[in-house]
């Protein structure tokens, strides 16, 4: 067994015994029968995603390879990678423990290369989510059954599988790390901050701004995973590049994702100053967190990215460059990188939302506590599954209206939660540190280049229309920037591996 | 310090090391012959530590080399960690699994075959005497057990060469004197050990070697006993970094007094 595999086991290890342990101190040797429960029905909804998944993915591949027409199949995937999420949150929502790596410390001391821990942690990612491993099965048989109908199509699908399955994983590892995060109170500038940044897609769902959003949309139905998958396959099977497009915004999406996992903070936060008996502190400056450095470099290194996207979009436009939709994609391209960079700000709202029904189990004996508490688990689930529900009910149901309701619906439960979040703050807050949100997933230096380069090769079939060669040039050339980066990873990493050993000693 | 004929495993020449403005290490010279029971003394923040780390391939230098079994800690850290086995300063183990499962996943990493493991894990337990909180998690034992799994863990792959950050820190005196008697018997197989630790008589009573150190450089080094030269080690120890400041008078110290 390689070092790698080992320490995949090792992580599985650590986290099942950290659950043992943390059910066992809360609820005594009985929580661990409860816990287990919790966990029985987690593993019941995984393993039924992933069997339903694998069926419709073989179904698919079946009905592609025997009938030549895959309308139907592809529905079906479609609307069963929509059914998957939401099966997935639930199956997160059930598992309290979360992934968090392994301690390295007891690591300095063994024959264990950095290369080796970079890999297995970053399997371990994608593996550990429930939400990856309903994904699995569905993105691998999704690209070799195709590949068995045309090996084209196959090419053409891996990156919306690929996209699909990191989607995923990326949504559940943020929605384990909110659940978890009950507890953490921010300043009420950052909470309204986020709720501006939730309310636009429940009011673009409401109407009004849908014609502006059109320069993407390419047909009916609101944008879910499903959506993204029924669109690739279709556009794959017709021979069009632009099949790519969906990987692209779904790896896009994840990154944003991902950012928001990173830094939505897991540690329990400090004990309530009234528990210490010190009266409660004031609220700190909301502009204290605005000018925090990780902030203003998530901002800026966002900012940058995506001024450099504009400028070279406007230095081609204006140079005659044949691309009638470069401005167009320039701009949406421009619009994502930006729009990944208040990731923190999401954090920090749905960190105030509480951790759920679990939650309650803990609650404390104020009323007040147990008041915050009860609409916080009232308003979490709400805030993940409405949305979800409103837009599956959307593109079930066109023209009936439910979707709207239950986006409005949504709208209330958002503010509910922003509502939770402001009782929490105010009930026990606790001072900022400005190095809190954590590390960048942004890679530094030039990585950082290397990602901006990514995502754009990611869009460039959609700008050349139906272009074989465009595609496949896309995709060998996504696959270079991807390997570049990740050896420039490892060289980073191996560079400071005794300096990174040395701040986890000193 | 080497004698001739005899091959010294660890050879360190000009070793310095910096933290910020403060000189840890000033340009320190070791050699450690093959089988030697070498003690790092001093007192403290004399840089015992600092040198173990450095050797084991946890911190970096600043300058002078080192050599050990060949290898270069700072070039070669991971082939440095499968010759060496360390107890150091921290606890090395993962605090929610037993000490048996750290260290069934220590030995797997480092390759062992698991028959082996087993039967390596059972003959440490009853040497150090951990049968009974072999299946407990780490987090719930106290200090002095879990240096004694750490001691484990390191012995686990039988390195040619062992570095004891002050092992003796928090055991009770049978533990202690258990882990003497299991620190003899390696050095009757051959095994190096460096050793750091402030219990002088247990020094005294292992040490083929010693090396005094204050202020981050060597006052004394040698075999023990041209260290010594007929002194007790804590004689010799005082001669060299030099007598304890005289008590203070600390006349305001009445019990009772003050509101």
């Amino acid at each position: 067994m390689t070092r790698s595999a080992r320490l995949l086991l090792l992580g599985t290890r650590l986290a099942a015994a950290r659950w043992r342990l943390a059910w066992r101190r809360r609820h005594g040797p009985a929580g661990i029968l409860l816990g287990g429960a919790g966990a029985l029905l987690a593993w019941i909804l995984l393993v039924a995603g992933a069997l339903a998944f694998t069926a419709v993915g073989t179904t698919l591949v079946a009905v592609l390879a025997r009938r030549g027409d895959g309308d139907l199949a592809i529905a079906v995937a479609g609307t069963v990678a929509d059914a998957a999420a939401i099966l997935s949150v639930l199956a997160v929502a059930a598992a309290e423990e979360t992934h968090r790596g392994i301690p390295p410390r007891p690591l300095l001391l063994l024959p264990v290369r950095a290369g080796d821990r970079l890999l297995a942690e970053t399997i371990s990612l994608l593996l550990a989510e429930p939400l990856a491993a309903v994904a699995w099965p569905a993105a691998l048989v999704l690209v070799l059954g195709a590949g068995q109908v045309a090996p084209r199509a196959a090419l053409l699908l891996a990156l919306p599988a690929a996209g699909l399955l990191i989607f995923l994983a990326s949504l559940g590892l943020a929605v384990r790390r909110i659940l978890l995060a009950g507890g953490r109170h921010r300043p009420v500038t950052a909470v309204l901050a986020t709720g501006i940044v939730f309310a636009a897609p429940a009011a673009w769902l409401l109407g009004g701004w849908r014609e502006a959003a059109n320069l993407l949309r390419l047909e009916g139905g609101p944008w879910t995973p499903g959506w993204w998958i029924r669109h690739a396959c279709r556009e794959a099977l017709a021979g069009r590049g632009t099949a790519l497009l969906p990987g692209g915004i779904l790896l896009l999406v994840s990154f944003g994702l991902l950012v928001l996992a990173a830094r939505a903070d897991e540690r329990p936060g400090p004990a309530p100053p009234h528990a210490r008996g010190r009266p409660p502190r004031a609220l700190p400056l909301a502009a204290a967190w605005w000018a925090a450095r990780p902030v203003v470099a998530q901002w800026t290194g966002n900012g940058a990215a995506a001024l450099l996207v504009l400028l070279a979009a406007h230095v081609l436009a204006r140079q005659g460059f044949p691309w009638p939709t470069l401005p167009r994609a320039a701009g949406a391209l421009a619009g994502l990188i930006l729009a990944s960079a208040p990731a923190p700000l999401l954090a920090n709202l749905l960190g105030a939302g509480g951790r759920g029904p679990l939650g309650l189990l803990l609650a404390g004996a104020r009323p007040g506590r147990l008041l915050a508490r009860l609409a916080a688990a009232a308003a979490c689930p709400a805030i993940i599954l409405v949305p979800v529900a409103a837009a599956v009910a959307a593109w079930l149901l066109p023209g009936t209206g439910a979707g709207l309701v239950l986006a409005a619906v949504a709208v209330g439960a958002l503010g509910l939660g922003a509502g939770a979040g402001f009782l929490l703050s105010v009930a026990w807050p606790v001072r900022l540190d400005p190095d809190l949100p954590g590390v960048s997933l942004w890679p530094a230096g030039p990585g950082r280049w290397i990602m901006v380069a990514v995502q754009g090769l990611a869009l460039a079939p959609f700008l050349r229309g139906p272009a074989t060669a465009g595609s496949l040039l896309s995709v060998a050339g996504g696959c270079i920037a991807v390997l570049a980066g990740w050896h420039l990873a490892r060289r980073m990493l191996r560079g400071r591996v005794l300096e990174v050993t040395e701040s986890l000693l000193t | 310090m080497v004698r001739t004929g005899q091959e010294a495993v660890l050879e360190v020449r000009g070793l310095s090391r910096r933290f910020g403005a403060v000189l840890a290490l000033d340009a320190i010279d070791l050699l450690v012959p093959r089988g030697a029971f070498f003690a790092l003394v001093g007192p403290n923040g004399a840089g015992k530590t600092t040198t173990v780390r450095i050797l084991s391939g946890l911190l970096g230098r600043h300058g002078g080399e080192v050599r050990l079994l060949g290898v270069d800690p700072s070039r070669d850290p991971v082939r440095v960690r499968e010759l060496v086995g360390v107890v150091p300063d921290f606890l090395p183990l993962w605090e929610p699994l037993t000490a048996r499962e750290n260290l069934l996943e220590i030995a797997g990493l480092r390759g062992l075959p698991e028959r082996e493991t087993h039967r390596r894990i059972d003959d440490l337990a009853g040497a150090l005497g951990l049968g009974d909180v072999l299946d407990q998690p780490v987090l719930q034992l106290s200090h002095g057990t879990r240096k004694k799994v750490s001691l484990a863990a390191a012995m686990l792959h039988a390195p040619p060469l062992l570095f004891l950050d002050e092992p003796f820190e928090g055991i009770d005196p049978v533990a202690a004197r258990t882990i003497r008697h299991i620190l003899a018997s390696l050095r009757e197989r051959g095994v190096t050990v460096l050793l750091t630790s402030h219990v002088l008589p247990l020094v005294e009573t292992l040490a083929t070697h010693l090396a005094i150190l204050d202020h981050g450089r060597i006052a004394a080094a040698g075999p023990i006993e041209e260290v010594l030269a007929g002194r007790s080690l804590e004689e010799a120890f005082v001669a060299a970094v030099g007598e304890p400041t005289p008590a203070p008078d600390l006349s305001w110290y009445r019990p009772g007094t003050d509101r």
